[in-house]
């Protein structure tokens, strides 16, 4: 197993996004984003001050900030702050006490990534590469 | 929060992927034999104990099975034979006395039965000129009207009249011919029935001519008039036949309405069916 690098993404206080944003890694954010949030591995986290309005979906959610839409999750689920919206969870959800939450909460079915060795996935990616050149 | 803080954070959360090692898993469980080895090996003589040994007891259920239906079937057959024979015998012993009632059946029956060949006068050794005479009669006529005369009697009234009428007799629609000619021919016998066209033809043309005596009077049906229309379509023919029903039908009440002395009575009743009924259209 490889030893993956931390990489996240940092979004400060002060900063304003107009759209969606999707990650292939963590992400903090501070900001107020009007768009929607996904991010395919890693947490995604909406600290405390921050603001989403629209849809949020992450392997891992946080969310101590508000969220003006709805949340899935496919993994862990954490709610410290003010969601306005449905949630959807796969794996556990916890509540903190200051979470905040005018919609329904709705369990889905996991879904299982099954990571192939590496070798495969070398082949595919070679043979990828060669129907492309 | 500061960035040590993030970072911890999103390390608590970093994505640890789930390896599943399946050769150490199958490593593990050494009693489980290569699925490869035995289908390599032991398709020969290991295998054929263990399928008798399995296969011994359906085979024996299904001998036993076997041996029962046999055992079964031999009886019942048994027991079909002991039945069989029995009424067997009760037939045997009834067939002689169905043997002796039969033979005057098949004598009577032999006696029912229509000869092969008709009759015919010389058969019975007559004269061959009756034999011609007898030919020339259609039998619809002996069978159709009963209270018309014998159609010898007609023959020996019309022949001397007329040739035509000859002809007539001698075609296929000699009766329908000699049923008009008897209208207005031979009044004597056959004048309450046959004799009512006439007056209906004549009062539904001349109503004048409706009070006279009916029958012998009554011109229009001549023989030789009736013997022509009849040679030149047979369907008139009928006709007179369907207006015999009608003014039977009719009659009675003319009959019990004047009992005897009106002669000018049975001209008048005809009028009013003439009027009412479509029997005078078709003329």
């Amino acid at each position: 197993m490889k030893a993956q690098s931390l990489n996240v993404t940092l979004l400060s206080p002060g900063v304003t996004i107009h759209g969606d944003m999707i990650l292939d890694h963590g992400l903090s954010t501070f900001a107020i984003i009007d768009g929607s949030l996904v991010s395919s591995a890693g947490l995604l986290h909406v600290g405390p001050g921050g603001m989403v309005k629209g849809q949020v979906e992450g392997e891992h959610v946080r969310i101590d900030g508000t969220v003006e839409g709805d949340v899935h999750a496919r993994g862990i689920l954490e709610i410290n702050g003010r969601v306005k919206g449905n949630v959807f969870y796969c794996g556990t959800i916890r509540l903190g006490p200051r979470a905040s939450l005018e919609g329904q909460i709705k369990r889905k079915a996991s879904e299982l990534t099954i990571e192939n060795a590496a070798s495969n996935v070398q082949q595919l990616s070679r043979a990828a590469f060669s129907n492309v050149v | 929060m500061d960035l040590r803080q993030i970072q911890a954070l999103h390390a608590q959360y970093s994505a640890q992927p789930v390896v599943i090692d399946i050769s150490g898993h199958a490593a593990a469980m050494p009693t489980l034999p290569a699925p490869e080895r035995k289908s390599g090996r032991g398709f020969g003589s290991t295998n054929i104990p263990a399928k008798l040994r399995k296969a011994a007891r359906p085979a024996l259920i299904c001998v036993a099975t076997a041996a029962i239906a046999a055992g079964g079937g031999v009886s019942a057959a048994k027991l079909w034979r002991v039945l069989r024979d029995k009424p067997a015998a009760v037939h045997v012993t009834d067939k002689p006395r169905a043997a002796a009632a039969e033979p005057p059946a098949i004598g009577e029956s032999a006696i029912d039965v229509a000869p092969a060949h008709p009759l015919t006068a010389s058969d019975f050794g007559q004269p061959p000129a009756t034999a011609s005479a007898l030919a020339r009669v259609d039998p619809r006529s002996l069978s159709g009207n009963v209270q018309r005369p014998s159609p010898a009697a007609d023959r020996t009234a019309e022949i001397p009249t007329d040739p035509t009428l000859a002809r007539a007799a001698v075609s296929s629609i000699h009766p329908h011919a000699s049923a008009s000619g008897q209208a207005a021919g031979t009044p004597t016998s056959v004048q309450p029935v046959v004799a009512a066209p006439a007056p209906i033809q004549a009062t539904s043309h001349t109503p004048t001519d409706a009070q006279q005596p009916a029958a012998p009077v009554a011109p229009p049906p001549s023989p030789v008039h009736a013997a022509s229309s009849v040679e030149q379509s047979p369907k008139p023919a009928l006709r007179p036949i369907r207006h015999v029903t009608a003014h039977h039908a009719v009659m009675p009440a003319t009959e019990t309405s004047t009992p005897a002395g009106a002669a000018t009575q049975p001209a008048t009743p005809p009028k009013a069916p003439a009027a009412k009924g479509g029997d005078v259209q078709l003329f």
